[in-house]
């Protein structure tokens, strides 16, 4: 599982806070689905609400990869 | 080291899925021998479809995980060119993505010799691999079918886990290949 994608943000600091419950965003697991496939990472998750924040280098990095190598472009 | 003694396998599985291997398997039941076994997933798909499953691989740490995940198989540290057991012990054999590796280090000859030696007559050698299927010495193909798609999902978990491409992901497709020992 990869746990890269923490390290642009210092949750123990509060750097992440949940916008619609202004509650600090803490490491929680997830499992992202595509085509068939489980992708199981760690991600800032909102403890009150369960949403969680797909930082934009993970989006455009590698969950673009991994869908465009299921695609086969 | 050589990229299929690495950890990089321990959290990628192996290429074929849950379909690939009943696919192979088919109507056929037996022992079976599955060499290359890795962590064990179509060892797990084996046994839960009834057959009596022996695991064979070099990595040590990807039989322990084997050994966890499908306690009624046997798993055994092995060489695929010196398998450790008698003349026709098993009905089948599978191979998932083990005919590259076998030819690099030079092993692919003594592998299919161990192979037909080790199945019974009329024994079954269930083979998913890179490329086309290929007539293989002292076997007959049964049938086949493109499995491209399994490919192309283990690439993505490969570099999902691993941060890198798989090395081997120029290969554009993948061939499932039922063989009989002649």
């Amino acid at each position: 599982m990869s746990t890269n994608y923490h390290a642009s943000y210092d949750l123990t600091k509060g750097e992440l806070r949940c916008e619609k419950c202004g509650v600090e965003m803490v490491k929680g697991p997830v499992t992202l689905m595509y085509m068939g496939n489980d992708f199981p990472i760690e991600m800032p998750v909102c403890p009150q609400c369960g949403q969680y924040f797909i930082p934009e280098e993970l989006a455009l990095g590698k969950i673009l990869q991994v869908e465009r190598a299921l695609e086969d472009k | 080291m050589s990229l299929y003694a690495s950890d990089a396998w321990l959290c990628a599985g192996g290429v074929e899925d849950v379909f690939c291997i009943l696919w192979l398997l088919g109507e056929a039941r037996g022992s079976v021998l599955d060499i290359g076994c890795s962590t064990g997933e179509a060892a797990a798909v084996f046994a839960r479809a009834g057959c009596e499953v022996t695991g064979i691989d070099l990595v040590d740490a990807a039989l322990q995980i084997a050994k966890k995940r499908c306690p009624p198989a046997q798993f055994v540290q092995a060489d695929a060119a010196a398998l450790p057991f008698a003349d026709g012990a098993f009905s089948i054999a599978h191979m998932g993505c083990m005919r590259y590796p076998l030819q690099e280090t030079g092993k692919w000859d003594a592998a299919r010799e161990e192979l037909l030696r080790v199945l019974a007559p009329k024994g079954l050698l269930l083979l998913g691999d890179l490329g086309a299927a290929e007539a293989m010495e002292g076997f007959a193909l049964l049938r086949e079918r493109d499995a491209t798609d399994a490919l192309r999902a283990f690439g993505a978990r490969w570099l999902w886990n691993n941060d890198a491409p798989f090395p081997l992901c120029g290969a554009k497709r993948y061939t499932l290949a039922v063989y009989q020992k002649i």
